[in-house]
């Protein structure tokens, strides 16, 4: 079983782990140096979404989505609503395990081939994901001091900050607010997705009253860090070159050395993101595994060890590239894809609920 | 299950110790401390890698007697691109060429002039060059030719000279990451530093009864090269930015000295201009980036002596006034300085005194900004103090209609209102020496 506190680390570690990679709200869309007002409104609205989420699963202790939305919604209606999200993490797992061994590929090792590099991280995962969900909320502990270097180190960039940069950050809207409310739909998009694990980790989640406080403070907290990143991305990069670069995060890092302490801030930065990416993947797995087992009926280890099997050849193969990869997190794919799992999950099993409760239903 | 789940994780974690495609070793890997790119013949660039030996660095001067270590190999090669010339380089180097601790990128004024997008694209491209190193511009193509002193490496010689110059604020450092910044922001131009080398001319001199070498005075009084932009690429063979420092007796190149540094224009990625290390500060003053560095002003009691002031910071406020038919700038400018030096029996204590330095100061700094603004509007005509970027930030709709006339147009002919407030601090460690 996990605690609140663990579920607000998993959740808060994994969502800056998958905003970290290609920093969407400087990527995608237009909104330049507005994009630091992109990442306030992408943790809003993923707040509000995700919220209605931990409420369903406050509301329905000790079972996933595969379990209540089969009591909400039947056998048929109940595979369907979770087997979207549970594909939708599935296949989340496999880009961000391609993802990590593209950027490593590209920015440091060249000359490695991608399996070599992403089949680890996968066997890791499938390793976190067979022990079960007691031993992710513990790695969660002590990961999520790891990754607040990267916040301390966030901090630390700050110092390149100065007074006329900063005055820089005032809202230009130069193309309207249409580009700042793009740029925040990938953002949303990835805060909705870590969210909604506690549609699957909620099962094992003791004290579940404290569910949608400690999900909604998650989302809260790695919206903050990604606030501070995004402002030192912008400020010190600019905004069009920041939206140019194919991991923005990283040119950053580079950018900036402590003299006489730290000379490669990239490489900390990279270490401290490929251990939380490779968390983020793990729970994805685990959750997949666990909605897709509830719905059938079966033990989530088994279905792990298929999924795992199944990922091996798409992460190894070379059908994507790092341009597929800024595709898949472009504005319309990540718009459609949120636009699915609100519809297609959220918002039937939240209706069934409330028409059951009106019933008179527990 | 999970034991076969560990076994797996093992076997796959030590096959994914994936050094192994990737490895090289430290003794094998020639690590470049700075690189040159300058102008060859027709579109050539001509690539200079300062390829360093960090065992000789390390070692120092304590190697066996009579073996002096080389602590540092200069390569030159020209080829088509700059990835070309390094390959090029990499032939004749027995080591790996590794480009991942460049600090300092210097750019001949010849290739500059006809534009630095390739270099930067090359250079952004290039994940292992660190956006943390600093560009210069070089009036010749002999960026790297230059003589260590006091430092074992050209480089960091030519890095010392540099934040020397800093210390004396009359240049400004400008990494990669900055001039990118600077070159994709609407409105505002980039600049980097400028260094002027010099052929080393050696004079014969006697000391202590011995003759010994020493550099001709008369160098450091030469002024920079300016290339003539019409020459449409093709340069006179003989040309000193082709043969920097070329001995016309052996053929080869021989190492000069920096004897000047300031500040480079650019407007776009063209560089357009130089200014000398007093304008440099007339720049810096109006941006308000002069840290460091003296300042003389005439006593204003009446001694006919200087007061020499040292500044402890400077900043600079920009106000876009944007009314129907009018852009002006209102630029109000902070500088907080502390007596050095004073004429005998000058009490700074005084407040009628202080004042009367502190308008004498106002009217320098005023005269400096405006001389250098004058250049850079008249002259150069290239925004590199942003005022573009003000504009497009308070109304970017009247932006995108004077974007293209603005440094033709509109920059030359820009109002810009300049206020100082100097303010002296500090009259030193004492307020005056005292009289008998």
């Amino acid at each position: 079983m996990i605690n609140p506190r663990q579920l607000f680390f998993i959740i808060a570690l994994t969502r800056i782990s998958a905003l970290l990679v290609l920093l969407p709200v400087v990527t995608a869309g237009n909104a330049l140096q507005d994009a630091w007002i992109s990442v306030i409104v992408a943790t809003v609205v993923a707040i509000l979404f995700v919220w209605l989420g931990a409420y369903l699963a406050m509301k329905h202790p000790g079972k996933s989505l595969g379990q209540f939305s089969r009591d909400l919604l039947g056998k048929t209606g109940g595979a369907i609503t979770t087997g979207l999200l549970a594909i939708s993490f599935y296949v989340l797992c496999l880009i961000r395990t391609r993802l990590v061994s593209l950027v490593i590929i590209s920015h440091f090792m060249p000359k490695t081939p991608g399996w070599a590099l992403a089949i680890p991280v996968l066997l890791t995962a499938f390793y976190g994901a067979m022990m079960g969900p007691d031993t992710v909320g513990r790695a969660s502990e002590f990961l999520f001091t790891v990754m607040a270097l990267i916040i301390v180190v966030s901090m630390v960039m700050s110092y390149v900050w100065s007074a006329e940069r900063v005055a820089g950050l005032k809202p230009v809207l130069s193309r309207g607010l249409r580009p700042v409310f793009g740029a925040a739909v990938p953002a949303a998009f990835l805060g909705l997705m870590s969210g909604l694990k506690v549609l699957a980790l909620g099962r094992f989640t003791v004290e579940e009253h404290k569910m949608p406080k400690a999900t909604a403070l998650a989302l809260l907290v790695s919206g903050l860090v990604l606030l501070v990143v995004t402002i030192d991305v912008l400020t010190t990069l600019g905004p069009a070159q920041a939206q140019a670069y194919v991991m923005p995060v990283l040119a950053l890092a580079s950018s900036v050395f402590i003299e006489g302490i730290l000379e490669r801030l990239d490489l900390v930065l990279m270490t401290a993101w490929v251990l939380g990416i490779t968390f983020d993947v793990t729970v994805l797995l685990a959750s997949s595994s666990i909605l897709i087992g509830d719905s059938l009926g079966i033990g989530h280890r088994k279905v792990a060890a298929a999924l795992f099997l199944l990922g091996v050849v798409p992460v190894s193969h070379r059908f994507t590239d790092i341009f597929v990869m800024r595709q898949l997190h472009s504005i319309p794919v990540t718009g459609i894809w949120s636009a699915a799992i609100c519809v297609g999950t959220l918002a039937p099993v939240f209706i069934a609920y409330l028409i059951k409760k009106r019933r008179g239903g527990s | 299950m999970r034991r076969i789940g560990l076994t797996a994780l093992i076997v796959f974690l030590a096959l994914g110790c994936s050094g192994c495609w990737d490895s090289v070793e430290i003794e094998e890997v020639a690590i470049v401390g700075s690189m040159s790119i300058d102008k060859g013949q027709g579109d050539h660039v001509v690539v200079s890698l300062e390829v360093i030996n960090p065992s000789a660095l390390a070692s120092g001067t304590q190697g066996p007697i009579g073996e002096s270590p080389v602590v540092s190999v200069m390569t030159r090669d020209e080829a088509n691109t700059i990835p070309a010339a390094i390959t090029s380089a990499q032939r004749r180097t027995p080591r790996k060429i590794c480009t991942g601790l460049v600090g300092t990128i210097v750019i001949g004024q010849a290739l500059a002039r006809e534009g630095v997008g390739k270099i930067i694209d090359y250079l952004v491209r290039n994940a292992t060059v660190r956006s943390s190193a600093t560009l210069t511009t070089c009036d010749t193509g002999a960026g790297l030719l230059q003589r260590p002193f006091m430092f074992p490496l050209p480089s960091r010689t030519l890095a010392g000279l540099g934040e020397s110059a800093l210390a004396s604020g009359m240049t400004i450092t400008v990494t990669l990451c900055e001039f990118m910044a600077r070159l994709s922001e609407p409105g505002i131009e980039p600049i980097t530093m400028h260094t002027v080398g010099r052929k080393i001319k050696d004079v014969q001199v006697k000391r202590q009864g011995d003759e010994v070498k020493q550099t001709d005075p008369a160098v450091m009084r030469e002024q920079p090269i300016d290339v003539d932009v019409s020459l449409d690429g093709e340069l006179p063979p003989d040309s000193p930015i082709l043969n920097p420092y070329k001995e016309t007796s052996s053929g080869e190149f021989v190492p000069g000295t920096t004897i000047n540094i300031g500040i480079a224009a650019y407007r776009g990625d063209k560089l357009v201009g130089f200014l000398d290390d007093h304008e440099a500060r007339g720049y810096l003053w109006t941006v308000g980036r002069v840290e460091q560095g003296t300042i003389e002003v005439d006593d204003p009691g009446g001694s006919g002596k200087k007061i020499a002031l040292g500044i402890i910071r400077s900043s600079a406020s920009v106000k876009p006034v944007i009314d129907d038919d009018l852009i002006r700038m209102d630029v109000e400018l902070h500088v907080d300085l502390e007596t050095r030096e004073a004429p005998m029996h000058t009490n700074v204590n005084n407040q009628t005194l202080v004042q009367a330095l502190e308008d004498s100061l106002d009217a320098l700094i005023l005269r400096e900004a405006r001389a250098t603004l004058n250049r850079v509007q008249k002259e150069l005509k290239t925004d590199i103090y942003g005022f573009g970027n003000k504009v497009y930030r308070k109304d970017p709709k009247l932006w995108a209609e004077l974007e293209p006339r603005w440094n033709e147009e509109i920059f030359p002919n820009l109002e810009v209102n300049i206020q100082v407030k100097s303010r002296v601090r500090a009259p030193g460690s004492a307020y005056s020496v005292a009289n008998r």
